[in-house]
């Protein structure tokens, strides 16, 4: 885990292909194997419960109150997500990983990303819904904004980041 | 004293009047003396002077009636005189009456002509009123006549065109356009001028379509509103003003940038009513920036069509007044941008622990409640819980409209709120609900269950769309961000979509995204559609480069 309270330089990268008109984009994404999985996933965990979560620089555990783990990562350019069963272990220990201070490139804007609060406001709600488009992930929680989840390159490092925040 | 007799000759008259006048000149004169003689004092040497003044100015008029009467009394004195020869013919048997056609004859050749003047002027004065009167009928008359044909003309193109028509409402629908046959309100008169109606009890503008904006978000008119400098009443705050939103560590997030000085600069403000055929009217005051002009184009006294359905404003409206920007506050708290008044809005009475007042409030107005154990969610639904019928975007002419419903839950996703609780309407909100106040929470003690009629007003805080009301300070959303359509870069709904997939219907909202990574790669706004087996898909939109991506399956209320 990276306990780093400096500033990070990101960059984005186009993981996602861009089309010309909203129907395009919707289009491609309707018949993407992705979503029907997001589809499939969804019936299977809608309405359990976030209990826990761990979090790294490229991934997300979150624990749910079914025994399950539903875990996100960055593969290459491509968020990805597994359901896992948690079985014998004991809860995921809850991480402790500070704000993170993100300087997009190019324009070196510097962001606070505090992914511990937005975690922590998700904690005890109830999954809705999983979505997918080509490479970026979502995540509905009731009562919660949509968190998005995309990859991000650490420049220095060269390394990826996953990055999630609401929609 | 002179006496009026047969004998007195026209020397007498003269003489009669003559003296007359100067007895009361003589009489003001002493008068003015006495006057004078009275000056114990300035105070009263002044009374003198004005007394003075009144008396010779009162007897000087009269003097000069008289004298106009003694300069008639030639004409007078020549009647008298015919007389006179007149009563002599009649004693002198021996008169001819060859002497009395003449005497009768210069008579009427001396005074025929004044009669026939006089009468000839009083009767064509009333004669000239009359046709005054019936000029000014028949030209209201044709007046009304025209406009309601243009209005026909103008409808009848803008249909041609596949258009609806923007300036002219049927009798029965809201907008501008008054019934005919039906006396306008005074478009210029004054908002505080106009007691409140009352109206329909689901009619927040009167006479809305189902699929028409609910009433406004409003608080009664004397709630306390947290400023700067204390709570004040909401209908004194004005634009420009400051107002308490989030206590540090009630935010989720930074705060968001507030517009430099500068920028303030640019802004102007309009203020413009909006009327409606019962008599009803909200008047609205909006701080835009220069885009907000170039796209409206708003002028005096000419019409403007205001789109904030979640403020219970839609509709066409008179502009009022274009002015520069108003002075901005300085300090912390976020600036007001907008005020709305409501002539009339259905209010409930919410008392709260920690405040003597209720908080009058309409039904809709969303207020933050803080999460409770103990409470059962599905009694008391949040926006984010609402259900929205699939018809409600499409008006009764077949014209795509926003969900208002739909838009105040989006729009509720703006306010970051960092505290754990909902954005609930105040409708919904029950007993031992907590409530977040500059204090920390607050129990609701009750919730009227009648709604009182009266004014009501709004206002629009820049940044973070929350204030505080009541002596505690309860934190409320303002619900007034509006919507963008896509009228701003398409000429229509279908030109902003392109190719329409199968079974899919349209987009319904576009938002501002807030993902970081995503604005960085220039994707600040995220659209959202429905499809016909009323499924939601969202994908993110670069408005330099017109490209979409990240499409996916959504919820309604996501």
């Amino acid at each position: 885990m990276k306990m780093n309270t400096m500033v990070i330089d990101v960059s984005t990268k186009n993981d996602e292909p861009e089309y010309e008109s909203f129907g395009n984009a919707v289009t491609a994404a309707a018949s993407d194997q992705r979503t029907e999985k997001a589809e499939s996933d969804t019936a299977l965990l809608s309405g359990a419960t976030i209990i826990g979560a761990q979090m790294t620089d490229d991934a997300l555990s979150l624990e749910l109150d079914n025994g399950d783990v539903l875990r996100f990562c960055a593969n290459g350019g491509v968020v990805e997500w597994t359901i896992t069963d948690k079985g014998e272990t004991d809860h995921l220990p809850q991480s402790a990983t500070p704000v993170l201070q993100l300087s997009f490139s190019p324009d070196a804007s510097i962001h606070s990303w505090e992914r511990q609060r937005i975690v922590a406001d998700r904690l005890n709600k109830k999954v809705k819904r999983i979505s997918a488009a080509k490479a970026w992930a979502f995540l509905g929680v009731e009562g919660c904004e949509t968190l998005m989840f995309m990859r991000l390159v650490m420049a220095k490092e060269g390394t990826n980041l996953l990055f999630y925040d609401r929609e | 004293m002179l006496s009026l007799t047969e004998d007195t000759g026209n020397e007498g008259w003269q003489t009669l009047l003559a003296n007359l006048c100067a007895k009361h000149k003589r009489h003001a004169e002493v008068l003015s003396i006495k006057a004078e003689e009275r000056r114990p004092s300035r105070i009263n040497a002044a009374i003198a002077q004005l007394l003075e003044q009144i008396i010779k100015g009162g007897l000087g008029k009269l003097c000069n009636l008289i004298s106009r009467m003694v300069d008639s009394c030639d004409i007078l004195s020549a009647f008298i005189g015919m007389l006179r020869s007149a009563f002599a013919c009649i004693r002198d048997s021996a008169c001819a009456s060859s002497k009395l056609c003449d005497i009768i004859e210069g008579f009427l050749k001396t005074f025929f002509p004044v009669v026939l003047a006089l009468a000839a002027r009083l009767l064509l004065g009333k004669l000239l009123d009359r046709i005054k009167s019936i000029i000014c009928k028949v030209r209201c008359i044709v007046e009304k006549i025209v406009k309601e044909a243009l209005d026909l003309v103008i409808t009848a193109l803008y249909k041609a065109f596949g258009q609806p028509a923007p300036n002219s409402a049927p009798p029965g629908e809201c907008g501008n356009s008054c019934p005919p046959g039906k006396p306008c309100p005074d478009r210029k008169k004054k908002p505080t001028d106009k007691p409140p109606v009352k109206k329909d009890s689901n009619c927040g503008a009167r006479c809305q379509k189902k699929g028409a904006p609910k009433p406004g978000n409003c608080f009664a008119a004397e709630t306390l509103i947290h400023t700067l400098s204390g709570p004040q009443p909401i209908q004194t705050l004005r634009i420009g003003q400051r107002v308490v939103t989030f206590l540090p560590h009630e935010r989720r997030g930074d705060a968001p940038v507030e517009p430099t000085l500068a920028e303030w600069a640019a802004h102007r403000l309009v203020t413009a009513t909006l009327w409606f055929e019962d008599g009803e009217f909200i008047n609205v005051q909006l701080l835009r920036d220069p885009d907000w002009f170039r796209m409206h184009q708003p002028e005096v006294d000419k019409a403007i069509y205001l789109d904030l359905p979640e403020m219970g404003v839609q509709g066409e409206g008179i502009v009022d007044a274009i002015e520069p920007c108003p002075p901005i506050e300085s300090g912390e708290g976020r600036i007001i941008t907008a005020a709305f008044h409501h002539s009339t809005g259905e209010c409930l009475d919410i008392h709260t622990t920690g405040q003597e007042k209720a908080t009058s409030t309409t039904g809709g107005h969303p207020f933050w409640r803080l999460e409770s154990e103990d409470r059962n969610l599905n009694q008391s639904p949040p926006y984010f819980s609402q259900q929205f019928e699939s018809n409600e975007f499409l008006d009764s002419e077949g014209n795509w409209q926003l969900s208002p419903e739909f838009m105040v839950a989006t729009l509720l996703e703006t306010a970051n709120c960092g505290l754990s609780g909902q954005w609930v309407p105040s409708e919904d909100l029950r007993i031992n609900d907590r409530l977040q106040t500059l204090a920390g929470a607050a129990a609701i003690l009750s919730v009227s269950e009648s709604k009182r009629i009266q004014t009501v007003f709004n206002i629009e805080v820049e940044g973070d769309h929350v204030y505080r009301v009541g002596e505690s300070g309860v934190l409320v959303h303002n619900a007034s961000v509006p919507g963008e359509d896509f009228d701003d870069e398409y000429d229509s709904f279908d030109d902003a979509i392109g190719e329409i997939p199968p079974n899919f219907a349209r987009c319904i909202e576009k938002l501002r995204s807030n993902n970081l990574g995503a604005i960085a790669r220039g994707f600040t706004e995220r659209w959202i559609g429905l499809n016909s087996d009323d499924e939601w898909w969202s994908a993110f939109h670069n408005p330099t480069t017109g490209k979409f991506a990240g499409a996916h399956r959504s919820s309604r209320n996501d």
